[in-house]
């Protein structure tokens, strides 16, 4: 039951993460809604792990995998963002 | 019960992150959403996973993205004047309702079908090394996966290095006794629990990632308290950040290399001295994944100027 739950929930989540990656204005809320949607699919990974005791090992194994690689990207988006602000706002002076 | 709950938190504070027009709500609500994610992944019986969240998902990216969001442009500067602010147009919204019914149609099917690995993970455990089965599949079983992705962290680094702007806003330094004297009591204590949680790994919940975690934050302590601690002008120390920096994936390249010599293969460790050399590539891992994000979270400081790191 509790397996069912988190599955609507990772499903949820990735959807929302999209439709915020659709109507974003600004790069943050474009990274911010990918790790949304990131978080959603982790979970569902998850979920799929824990269906039968003991958890799976193997795509626990990924998801801290993934966590790193995700906070590798997010770190290279924000770089590139400030990178894009500074040279914006040496064109404006 | 508690389940569902903590679902339709979940799902409220998501909404919540991506409707929100302040910046500064939208990532104050992404970090509480990590943390609501970690708990509920201790739910689905992953506490490795659990941990790694809260303090890389919730913790260092919250840091990661509240310094960085000085230096952004206003959410109104990057939207033209006039511009619609109402959502998405009905073709956008048939589209993303298809796709949403096309997903819960394909998790439904998965839900039926019942693939698991941990039967060949548990056979095998005993020539692992380690007792621990996620520990096991990181560093032994799909050991290449595991040092792709230090390769990943340590690329990922040397971009932004790459895209380094020094920081031109000046902002009050965090200074004062009682920081001081509580990040020199924290720190030894800091450093010991991310010892405990390395030698942890091997036989429970922890290991690598998570004790480079608690590095990575004791590290940042120690620059924001501005303690004559680690920077590069101070001799030998450069040299320490770049080898710490390399030393992950170099290790484990180089015990897998040796692997090839032993006949186990490349990654392959004779069962017998597994379990030893996945504590040398763990600490080598930790000590790297620690200096990296720090690394990673100290260069997107407002104030940070080349040549401190």
């Amino acid at each position: 039951m509790s397996g069912l739950i988190y599955s609507l929930c990772a499903l949820g989540l990735v959807m929302i993460g999209l439709y915020g990656l659709a109507r974003a204005h600004h790069g943050l809320q474009q990274l911010l809604a990918i790790n949304v949607m990131s978080a959603g699919v982790f979970m569902l990974l998850l979920t799929m792990a824990a269906r039968h005791p003991p958890a799976d090992a193997v795509p626990q194994a990924l998801v801290l995998t993934g966590i790193v690689v995700a906070i590798s990207a997010l770190a290279l988006g924000l770089a590139l963002l400030r990178r894009l602000a500074a040279e914006e706002a040496e064109s404006h002076d | 019960m508690l389940d569902a709950i903590l679902t339709l938190l979940i799902l409220a504070l998501a909404w919540h992150c991506v409707r929100t027009t302040d910046l500064f709500e939208a990532i104050v609500v992404f970090i509480a959403l990590g943390m609501l994610v970690a708990l509920a992944w201790t739910r689905l019986q992953a506490p490795d996973a659990a941990l790694a969240e809260a303090a890389i998902g919730a913790g260092l990216a919250g840091a990661l993205l509240l310094a960085s969001l000085r230096q952004m442009p206003e959410m109104s500067a990057t939207r033209a004047p006039g511009a619609k602010t109402t959502g998405l147009g009905w073709f956008w919204w048939g589209l993303w309702g298809a796709l949403g019914l096309a997903l819960v149609s394909g998790v439904a099917a998965i839900q039926t079908t019942s693939v698991s690995l941990m039967p060949q993970v548990q056979a095998h455990l005993s020539d692992s090394g380690v007792t621990h089965p996620v520990t096991a599949v990181l560093l032994n079983f799909r050991a290449l996966d595991t040092a792709l992705e230090l390769a990943v962290l340590l690329w990922a680094w040397m971009a932004q290095k790459q895209l380094f702007v020094p920081g031109r806003q000046t902002v009050y330094p965090l200074q004062g006794q009682v920081l001081k004297t509580a990040v020199k009591a924290l720190l030894p204590l800091m450093v010991l629990v991310a010892v405990y949680l390395l030698w942890r790994g091997s036989s429970a919940p922890g290991g690598a990632f998570q004790s480079g975690a608690v590095l990575a934050s004791a590290w940042l302590m120690l620059w924001l308290a501005q303690l004559p601690g680690l920077s590069r002008k101070q001799g030998g120390m450069r040299l320490g950040i770049q080898a710490g920096w390399l030393g992950g994936v170099t290790v484990f390249l180089l015990v897998g290399l040796l692997g090839v010599f032993q006949g186990a293969g490349f990654m392959g460790y004779p069962p017998d001295q597994a379990g030893a050399w996945i504590l040398l590539i763990e600490s080598a891992a930790a000590l790297s994944i620690g200096l990296l994000l720090a690394s990673m979270v100290l260069v997107s400081m407002p104030d940070f100027q080349e040549g401190t790191l």
